[in-house]
């Protein structure tokens, strides 16, 4: 037997799923991730599958035809700030860009906020004497004695890795790549990273921070894939090992290695694209996803099939700028800690409990009360059950942090005040839903919304009457969607190239050679990788109104390798379009500005055959198991019919208020909410707004 | 259901209503950052979307504000709504849209516009949406209304009382017309116009939606709670401070018109939970652009207390009742019959807010330094032009003063809401090269905590440029606090081609001044506590940064670090700062 595996490490567990090609069975699972050794994490998971199937690791390594990960290395690295000793060669004169952030601060009123850590310690910033102006003309000849004596400087100091960026390197990259020469040759072994390759773009603080960050984790993202690969290969694996990017595709480990900052979002990537596929097999294209964790919820909206393109990415105070999903992310999960203000008002997050002490009821110490807390004290969580039945929760626990904490200050019932989190946790997660597609111009009564996550399915039912949506989806696999992902994601490289023009003097053939040699670069790679069927090509332009500093990403829907002058008009039309969708008006009288080009190379992978069952009958008595007493918006605390989800069958419809429990998910049914298992493994539960 | 349950059912109405009114109150703020985030990707205006000189806000039937994106602008808001809403108290209609920008009538600049609309539901008057913008230009004798030789409000611009733009949802084109001739840049008008509708349109939607959901009853009772918990969560901060009576006082430099210095002085009471603050012994208001209006004044003063209460909590109507501010009229913190104004957001606006913190500090226990730093008004335009401007001053980026525990680091938090340009999107659009833009070497206010150092930006300039030049800070940088240093002073030069500088007034308009290069560098941020108390550690690492050289390591911070600069010499160390033990004592 052969198998394809999709492999998470997350921060608490290690989720994988495994696919046997043979016959198309599906094994998902969970091990704890061993902290700050993804590896044995790793190979963990592969035991789990190997105990399931009887076999030795070895065997089941040697059976394996493809691992896909989803690491956490690069977003760690950057919370953490553990990457490598990182130096910075730039235009002479403009060493504090990074510092400066143009101008930006988190808060204006917050006077004991920290600056950023700095990754790149003004003393390794060096500068040399160089210029390019904006139409890409050599104002100063790059000075390479300067450049050859930072790298001396930078070698001597320890520094690893080395990022270069120029100013207007993206009009012309011969100073960044000449200093590369130069570093390589007074350092053969250093990790280079020139700012023209990894974002060649307009606006140099966003070019140096996102090139920097490349430069501070790749090296040690290299080092752990390589490790890690020699392991597996140690340990019998022969087939190819694939890492999720940032952009919902997969790459080989050469191009993951070189391109740190691509692998930022690896992981809810991951989730995306399953939930994006899972959605599509199920007749939805257009789906808002939701994962809530510990100590986050991220949602992404997907349309017609796409997920959106982010384009305003900070992680860790740094400025990210690559294509990345548009993954939004907010402080609010499981175990987010209530707490009372000076005002008086009830509060949640955005300080977690995280997993250790993690919530009250996890007794391990945590003493504050948390939204898990609540959804335990409501009657949401089976205590006997939490984690597959891997951990008991303590209910009691639960009421006395919220009594103490909550209702006693705010003197209220402990009840009252478990209702309150919840309805404040949902509240937060609701704007959530509403910032990624109403404030965006698109309406969520249009998007299904699909939850995923340990909790994600509790309150999906809440926050959809909330935003007015009436289809929920819930995959059986929720609690490992990252992992799923892997297996349905394509090769997929992103190109992005500053090309700024009035649209109305643009030079198509300068805009097809500036697409052509984007996509020679992307085809390139991804040959490299092993990406052989066909590519999809997908091609935007980033359009503006004179004196705009956000852009707007208009499609170029074209049948050929060239953008014709049709094409162009139409995209033009788009733009105005698209602009008063977004922001309420549009002037197609004047010329508007092009500023980006994006494109996107996309290599199918072979497609994974989706488990699909035949519809069985409507009743669902045969998976009743019980009753308990839960919270239900409108009515109260009633006795909720509690189904073992395992024993549901396609076809079998549940009438809310009821609770399904999934091994490792829980699915609340609200009042006027009707779940449907579908014969796709998703519960589909449509909500009466 | 149980009688447990009932119980629990009849319990919850109480506590359900105040969770559900907070839930709103939330929402009802995120619609202010959701118009203020549409308004900065709609607009075409650097003022707006790079200076975010705007506020979006909720304005309740009775003029206060409810939610505001921009606390700066607090007051501006609520006395430009005030007055809007007094002046059609009988006649406001479903579709108007109302504008105004008099500094005399609640607003600030005349290049300020107010636009608020009404939002009625079931032809019942339920609250206003309210957008304000500064825009580039309404007449006055040069562009960007910004006159260092203003003698009048006229020298600056035309301003406007309230007039319907929009009459039962269809624009007054008349008065429109009317805006547009008014400017030399009329499209940039009619485009921030649109842009700030749209955000009009936005708001009404959304509040709107949230009626649709929750109903007008509980909506209306949020208004009022989010009032509520503002002003009780400002009086809880305030109740800790000791009770008194506490004076400050903060002198500008120059007013721009030859009239030199200017003090603003405030009178701090702390009464209770109350906290008054009265700018009425300032010096007397005078025909010069650093004069401020009772909104500049009471925006500019509430920074600190803001500071002291933290972001935590949101500006609204609820601070305004909890922190008085006044000054009688005639006075440089409330000006009045048509003197300029147009300066008054740089200065004395810093010195206002400089001077309640000096009150403060005497009470309120604040652990951060100065809030503000001085500005350079610098701009520059072809000769034979006389409707550009291009501001150079953005250049100049002044530093963050330290506060307790923490060294400064990037502006000074009142003024970090704009976003500084792209160096590379300037050189394309402005065909100016920056030869520079990095700190500049031992300028930090140096202090236990030293501040952010300054940056110095130079920059070459094409031939034939008049400049328009006010500066602060030639004598006094940003204040240092509890025995800091203050920041450096500010500078500017232009340096002609053979490295002479030129001589630069302290003011001037369309001044003809030759050169080649442009220097700019606007005062460090300032230190707190003694730089004798610096850890030595801090110290060397800022030498070692190239942000503090090994001679004024010695001079000032009394830590004696090796010539390589990669060392402490701890016994040498160790003596200098013996030796300035006993100068002290």
């Amino acid at each position: 037997m052969k198998y394809r595996m999709g492999i998470d490490v997350g921060g608490t567990f290690t989720d994988f799923v495994a696919t046997r090609i043979d016959n198309g069975e599906f094994y998902k699972g969970k091990t704890p991730t061993i902290p700050n050794d993804e590896a044995t994490s790793i190979l963990n998971a592969v035991k789990a599958l190997a105990d399931h199937y009887n076999d030795q690791v070895r065997n089941v390594l040697e059976s394996t035809e493809t691992i896909v990960l989803g690491t956490t290395v690069v977003t760690n690295t950057m919370l953490e700030y553990s990457g490598v000793p990182t130096g910075l060669i730039t235009t002479k004169g403009f060493r504090d860009v990074i510092e400066l952030r143009r101008g930006y601060k988190e808060s204006l009123f917050d006077l004991a906020l920290e600056a950023p850590h700095p990754i790149v310690r003004r003393r390794w910033r060096k500068g040399a004497t160089e210029r390019i102006d904006y139409t890409g003309a050599v104002v100063e000849p790059l000075n390479e004695d300067e450049v050859r004596l930072a790298v001396r400087e930078l070698k001597a100091e320890g520094c690893i890795s080395i990022a270069v960026c120029f100013l207007f390197s993206f009009v012309n990259r011969a100073h960044e790549v000449r200093a590369r020469e130069i570093i390589l040759e007074e350092y053969p072994d250093c990790f280079v990273s020139l700012s023209c390759e990894i974002l060649p773009q307009i606006r140099e603080f966003e070019r140096v921070s996102t090139t920097i960050v490349n430069a501070y984790t790749s090296p040690k993202l290299s080092k752990y894939l390589y490790r890690l690969k020699n392991r597996l290969i140690e340990e019998g694996f022969g087939g190819a090992l694939h890492v999720m990017q940032s952009n919902g595709g997969v790459m080989d480990l050469d191009f993951t290695a070189s391109h740190g900052v691509e692998a930022i979002l690896s992981g809810p990537s991951g989730g995306v694209v399953a939930a994006m596929r899972l959605g599509e097999n199920s007749g939805y294209r257009n789906i808002i996803t939701a994962d809530m964790g510990g100590t986050s919820y991220d949602v992404c909206l997907v349309h017609d099939g796409k997920p959106e393109v982010g384009v305003n990415q900070w992680i860790s105070r740094y400025r990210i700028a690559v294509p990345l999903l548009d993954i939004h992310t907010i402080g609010a999960g499981g175990g987010s800690i209530a707490w009372v203000d000076s005002g008086g008002a009830l509060r949640v997050g955005p300080e977690s409990a995280g997993a250790t002490p993690g919530p009250a009821c996890y007794r391990r110490g945590g003493e504050r009360p948390t939204v898990t807390d609540a959804n335990l004290v409501l009657g949401y969580i089976d205590p006997t059950r939490f984690l597959g039945g891997k951990m008991t929760l303590d209910t009691e626990a639960a009421k006395r942090a919220i009594e103490t904490h909550l209702a006693k200050p705010l003197d209220i019932s402990m009840l009252e005040a478990a209702i309150g989190i919840s309805r404040i946790a949902n509240t937060a997660m609701s704007n959530a839903l509403r910032f990624v597609s109403i404030s965006r111009g698109r309406d969520p009564r249009d998007y299904a919304l699909m939850a995923f996550g340990g909790a994600g399915a509790i309150s999906a039912g809440v926050q959809a009457v909330d935003v007015g949506i009436k289809t929920i989806l819930v995959p059986r696999s929720a609690s490992v969607l990252s992992a799923l992902g892997g297996l349905m994601s394509d090769f997929k490289v992103s190109k992005i190239q500053s090309h700024i023009v009035s649209s109305d003097k643009v030079d198509l053939d300068r805009l097809n050679e500036a697409f052509t040699a984007m996509n020679e670069e992307a085809e390139h790679q991804l040959a490299s990788a092993g990406a052989q069927s066909d590519v999809i090509v997908n091609r935007y332009i980033d359009i503006r109104y004179t004196g705009q500093v956000q852009e707007v990403i208009v499609p170029i829907k074209s049948r050929t390798r060239r953008v014709t002058s049709v094409n162009f008009a139409r995209a033009l039309r788009d733009f105005h379009d698209l602009h008063e969708t977004l922001y309420g008006f549009k002037r197609p009288d004047q010329p508007a500005e092009i500023v980006t080009l994006r494109l996107e190379l996309t290599v199918l992978r072979e497609r994974i055959s989706l488990p699909s069952k035949a519809f069985a009958g409507e009743t669902s008595d045969h998976a009743q198991v019980g009753a308990r007493q839960a919270y239900i918006d409108g009515l109260g605390m009633v006795e909720c019919p509690i189904y073992e989800g395992p024993l549901l069958e396609p076809g079998n419809l549940i009438t809310g208020p009821a609770v399904i429990h999934e091994p490792d998910t829980t699915i609340v049914v609200y009042d006027k909410q009707e779940a449907m298992l579908d014969q796709h493994e998703m519960y589909v539960i449509e909500v009466v707004s | 259901m149980s009688d447990k349950n009932s119980a629990y059912e009849a319990g919850l109405a109480a506590s359900a209503e105040s969770i559900g009114l907070e839930i709103l109150r939330h929402k009802i703020y995120a619609i202010s950052l959701e118009m203020a985030a549409q308004l900065v990707n709609a607009a075409q205006l650097a003022e707006i979307n790079e200076d975010r000189d705007f506020a979006t806000g909720i304005v309740d039937r009775h003029g206060n504000v409810v939610a505001i994106d921009n606390p700066l602008q607090l007051g501006a808001m609520t006395n430009c709504a005030k007055d809007i809403l007094n002046y059609f108290k009988f006649d406001m209609k479903d579709g108007d849209v109302v504008f105004s920008s008099d500094p005399e009538r609640g607003g600030t600049r005349v290049t300020d516009f107010t636009l608020v609309k009404p939002l009625f539901i079931d032809n019942a008057l339920l609250l206003y949406i309210v957008v304000r913008s500064r825009i580039p230009d309404i007449g006055g004798w040069i562009s960007g209304s910004l006159y260092p030789g203003a003698q009048e409000i006229f020298g600056e611009g035309v301003p406007f009382t309230p007039v319907k733009l929009h009459r039962e949802g269809r624009p007054v084109r008349d008065m429109i017309t009317t805006l547009l001739l008014n400017s030399r840049h009329p499209d940039s008008i009619k485009t921030a116009l649109a842009a700030m509708l749209a955000t009009l349109e936005l708001g009404g939607k959304r509040v709107a939606q949230l009626i649709g959901s929750y109903g007008i009853k509980d909506v209306t009772r949020s208004l009022s709670y989010s009032l509520d918990y503002v002003e009780r969560r400002v009086r809880a901060a305030i109740a800790r401070w000791q009770e008194g009576h506490y004076e400050a006082a903060c002198t500008l430099e120059n007013d721009g018109s030859g009239g030199g210095e200017a003090t603003v002085r405030v009178k701090a009471q702390v009464s209770g939970d109350q906290l008054f603050l009265d700018f009425s012994a300032s010096d007397e208001q005078r025909r010069a652009f650093i004069n401020s209006t009772l909104s500049t004044t009471i925006g500019a003063a509430l920074l600190p207390v803001l500071a002291v209460v933290g972001e935590d909590v949101p500006a609204n109507g609820g601070l305004l009742a909890a922190v008085r501010v006044s000054c009688a009229p005639g006075k440089i913190t409330n000006a009045k019959g048509k003197v300029p104004v147009g300066w008054s957001a740089a200065h004395c606006g810093a010195e206002i807010t400089h001077s309640v913190v000096l009150a403060l500090r005497q009470t309120a226990g604040l652990s951060f330094g100065s809030l503000t730093a001085p500005s350079t008004l610098l701009f520059c335009r072809p000769q034979s032009d006389r409707k550009a401007r291009l501001d150079l001053g953005v250049w100049g980026i002044a530093g963050a003063s330290a506060s307790a525990g923490h060294d400064g680091w990037g502006r000074p938090g009142a003024i970090s809401r704009s976003t500084l340009p792209s160096i590379e999107e300037w050189e394309s659009t402005k065909n100016i090269r920056i030869q520079r833009l990095e700190y500049a070497e031992d300028s930090p206010g140096a202090g236990k905590w030293r501040g952010t150092p300054a940056m110095q930006a130079d920059i070459i300039l094409p031939p034939d440029l008049l400049f328009t030049i006010c500066r602060e800070g030639q004598k006094q940088g940003a204040a240092g606090t509890e025995g800091g240093d203050a920041g450096c002073l500010s500078l500017l030069d232009i340096i002609a081609k053979d490295g002479t500088a030129q001589d630069i007034p302290s003011a001037g308009t369309a001044l003809p001044i030759a050169g080649h290069l442009l220097r700019l560098k606007i005062s460090s941020g300032g230190g707190y506590g003694p730089a004798r108390e610096r850890a030595p550690e801090a110290v060397l690492e800022d030498v070692r940064d190239g942000l503090v050289s090994i001679e004024a390591a010695a001079r000032i911070y009394r830590v004696k670090v090796s010539s390589d600069g990669r060392a402490i010499d701890a016994a040498a160390t160790a003596k200098l700062r013996k030796n300035m033990e006993y100068r002290h004592d």
